[in-house]
């Protein structure tokens, strides 16, 4: 390991007086810069990259975030927001001696509107808490993340997550209305509004999915729509992914419009029947395709119907509808617990995630599985396939230097086929640190220098979470030090 | 003072060339395309000349597979719908037939009466070709219909009513056109209320929903279908006009539709027929046959702050689009 990583490895603490006006601002306790807890904030889900912290620092309200913020402004300290560190690009990391700015305290649903439905919340509320305080108006929180029990909307306005029912309710993006954010430099503006439709620049648009790299949100408004009346939850077993695949190219190009779909391979199949979150999944078939359509009773028996005579075009093994609420709870259990199951396979793992058009789809699988074949790493795929976008996973040992680097390169491999398919390098986990060097393959140098441009206009002094997100210029030495940097942070 | 001189570049080079030449001469000027819109959304611009897009009006594909189209910004929503019509799809936003083109409907924030099923016009717009005012051009966005890879420029881009950057050309995300007739209820309407065979489909967020109500047999005297009874006859009347040449018939919940129509001041897209009141009649005859650029003129538009810093950082150097704004 060379210096420069050791020192990464070990952070580099935080000025004592700063660290004593910190306290000041937040209390005693709520500066972290003990070793042993600074160790939990080195990374995110993505173990790839790790680089501990100078201090963390939790407030607990919006002021106390602001006054944290102007300080290291002012002091010239690189920082970040973190909400539950389940990003999967390595988002929430700063480099040695930055502070992470911990919101999870911040976790007060403020205000629920059940007539106009919307919710005021603050950015640590955890995405599935917001459903559950909904459900009792008849409403719910729609973008449905795996990590939903965990992650906070927050993360999730940040990365613009998806899941499952995003297929039909849109991504986070289509459900913040308004924001409030705090700048670089501690000022606090008003973003959006009481509707998505705007007359004015949209910067509620463009802080979404901006990584938190433009600002802070410090409250956010979100849309919550309708329980709905009926739903109708498909279960279709098939030999290969590919005609997995073909059929959600069929439901897409028929039109219809179910709520999800999403894929799982023998592999996830088998991880998560393996798993406490076993959900009765054919553990013979290649392939299990989940759809779900929604809407009032009177549609819902028709509508699966439709969805069915599609599904049964493609030869499935087996092809079930859920005959009760606890029967469609396991299935989704199986799906949204797939990743921790796969989690638990190896020490690491590596969520790969990308987006191909959605007819090129099976080609796209197809590449995937010459991929294992000839890397020899064994890789597990669960996607939103209704959208094309495709999470094929890795489960490995970091330990293991040359088994680390043939996963990444394994895993470049397919994103750039995504990119020869016409697709892009990220559908919903961000580019973060992971991808900022590949994004120079998605994007000309004008757009990128734009994008710099941009992101300077936020941040003059380029501190809220530096080195993400962006490729530094071409040709640039420090490029690839920084990367550097957060890699070997890993002993 | 002298009218603005108009530019209308035939193709995206050539309007690249006129945008270089105007920054080397310090020249302000301000895309536009058919300016059917600019009293509402451009109310206070007064460039030294016009940059209109309206030329770059070709379709250059649909992609029935993938349910994408790419077109020249100068298109207009009536030719797209009638190209996307004929392969079985649409484009997931509708706007009132003003003769403008698609670059002019995204670039000012529009509301669009399919919103409540596919979300703002912006949504569907994936990526899209830009010439800066320095004349410089980038690519935003992606050809899929999900990407999170880089910032979204796209959006803020689109609501910049021109002041970011011209648009050359648009890959928008299409729908298949529905497969059934679509009617869809707000809140207040039950099951009970309306006729059986309308209540096919009701969308999760029915609140915000307008429905195309395509093929539903039985069309009224007028060939529209009747809306529902507490509509206001103003508002229904400033409706079926705004709407007119759209392919399907439009329906609203009685709530939205008040909004919509102007009822409700501070309803988002209160200003979609430019009425703070209900619209009377001789105004509503008058708005349906108004030339193209002679809209209702409309409440200015907010200018954000932000414009001026973001405007330095599109093209430094270069004259806003637009001039400079305060
Ligand atoms: C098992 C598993 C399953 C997952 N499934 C999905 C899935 O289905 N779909 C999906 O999209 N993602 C998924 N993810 C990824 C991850 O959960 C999401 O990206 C989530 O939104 C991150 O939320 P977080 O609170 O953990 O954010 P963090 O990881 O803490 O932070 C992520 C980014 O957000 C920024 N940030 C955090 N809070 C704020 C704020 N208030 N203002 C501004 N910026 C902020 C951080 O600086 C960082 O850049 C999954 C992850 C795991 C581990």
């Amino acid at each position: 390991m060379s210096s420069a990583a050791a020192a990464s490895r070990r952070g580099r603490p935080l000025a004592a007086a700063l660290a004593a006006d910190l306290r000041r601002i937040v209390g005693h306790r709520r500066v972290l810069d003990d070793p042993a807890s600074l160790a939990a904030y080195e990374s995110d889900a993505l173990t790839l990259y790790r680089c501990r912290p100078g201090a963390v620092v939790l407030p607990g309200d919006r002021d106390e975030l602001v006054a944290c913020v102007r300080l290291l402004h002012r002091a010239g300290i690189p920082f970040a927001a973190r909400g539950a560190g389940t990003g999967l690009s390595g988002g929430a990391l700063v480099p040695p001696g930055g502070v992470i700015l911990g919101l999870a305290r911040m976790d007060r649903i403020l205000e629920l509107n059940p007539a106009e439905r919307w919710a005021r919340v603050e950015p640590g509320v955890v995405n599935a808490e917001l459903s559950r305080a909904a459900a009792p108006h008849g409403l719910r929180y729609a973008p449905d993340p795996a990590s939903q029990a965990v992650c906070t909307l927050g993360g999730n306005l940040a990365e613009n997550s998806g899941g499952p029912q995003c297929f039909l309710h849109g991504m986070t993006a289509q459900h913040v209305l308004e924001a409030e954010v705090v700048l670089a430099d501690g000022r606090c503006e008003r973003w959006g509004g009481p509707t998505l439709e705007s007359d004015d620049l949209d910067l509620r648009g463009f802080l979404v999915g901006s990584e938190g790299s433009v600002a802070i949100a410090s409250e956010i408004r979100l849309r919550l729509v309708p329980l709905p009346e009926a739903v109708a939850t498909l279960l279709g077993a098939f030999a290969d992914l590919h005609a997995a695949c073909e059929a959600v190219a069929e439901v897409v190009a028929a039109g219809l419009r179910p709520v999800a779909m999403e894929v799982m391979d023998r592999r996830a199949i088998r991880a998560v029947e393996a798993s406490v979150y076993r959900a009765g999944l054919p553990t013979d078939a290649g392939a299990v395709l989940i759809v779900e359509v929604e809407g009032p009773a009177a549609r819902i028996p028709e509508e699966a119907a439709e969805v069915e005579e599609i599904l049964e075009r493609h030869r499935p093994l087996r092809l079930e509808r859920a005959a009760n609420p606890a029967e469609r709870a396991a299935i989704w259990k199986g799906r949204k617990g797939a990743g921790g199951a796969m989690g638990q396979l190896a020490p690491d793992s590596l969520v790969m995630d990308g987006v191909v058009p959605r007819s090129r789809l099976a080609e796209i699988m197809d590449f995937v599985l010459r991929v294992e074949e000839e890397s020899g790493l064994p890789i597990a795929n669960l996607f939103h396939a209704g959208d094309g976008n495709i999470h094929p996973h890795f489960a490995y040992d970091a330990r293991d230097r040359e088994q680390a680097r043939r996963v990444e390169e394994a895993a470049t491999r397919i994103l750039r086929r995504c990119l020869d398919l016409g697709g892009s390098l990220s559908g919903e986990h961000g580019i973060g640190l992971e991808k900022e060097e590949l994004l120079a393959e998605q994007f000309d140098p004008p757009t990128l220098e734009l994008m710099r441009r941009v992101r300077r206009a936020f941040d003059p002094a380029g501190l809220l979470n530096p080195d993400k997100g962006l490729p530094l210029p071409r040709g640039c030495a420090e490029a690839f030090h920084r990367h550097r940097r957060y890699r070997d942070g890993r002993a | 003072m002298a009218e603005p001189e108009l530019l209308a570049p035939a193709g995206s080079e050539e309007a690249a060339d006129l945008v270089r030449a105007a920054a080397a001469a310090g020249r302000t000027l301000l895309p536009c395309g058919r300016r059917t819109r600019l009293r509402r959304h451009a109310p206070e611009a007064r460039p030294e000349a016009w940059l209109s897009l309206a030329g770059l009006d070709r379709i250059e594909s649909i992609d029935t597979e993938d349910q994408t189209c790419v077109v020249g910004a100068g298109v207009s929503p009536e030719e797209l719908a009638a190209a996307a019509g004929e392969r079985g799809l649409e484009l997931g936003a509708l706007f009132p037939p003003t003769g403008g083109t698609l670059g002019g409907a995204f670039l000012a924030p529009e509301v669009s009466l399919l919103s409540g099923f596919f979300g703002p016009p912006r949504d569907q717009v994936l990526s899209a070709d830009w010439l800066l005012a320095d004349g410089s051009r980038v690519r935003t966005g992606a050809r899929v219909v999900k990407s999170v890879a880089g910032y979204d420029l796209t959006r803020l881009f689109l609501g910049s009513r021109g002041r970011l950057a011209a648009c050359l050309r648009l890959v928008l995300r299409l729908r298949p056109r529905p497969r059934r007739p679509l009617w869809c209820a707000g809140p207040e309407a039950t099951a009970a209320e309306l006729p059986a065979p309308r209540l096919l489909f009701r969308p999760p967020n029915a609140a915000e929903a307008i429905a195309l109500l395509e093929g539903v047999p039985e069309p009224g005297a007028d060939g529209w279908h009747p809306i529902e009874a507490d509509v206001g006859e103003a508002a229904r009347d400033a409706l079926l006009a705004a709407f007119a040449a759209a392919p399907g018939r439009i329906c609203l919940p009685p709530a939205r539709l008040r909004k919509t129509a102007g009822l409700d001041p501070t309803a988002s897209g209160a200003d979609l027929l430019g009425g703070q009141a209900p619209l009377a009649a001789d105004r509503l005859e008058a708005w349906r046959r108004r030339p193209p650029a002679d809209a209702v003129v409309l409440p200015r538009a907010r200018s954000s702050p932000w414009l001026a810093r973001l405007q330095a950082a599109c093209a430094p150097g270069a004259p806003p689009f637009g001039g400079s704004s305060r």
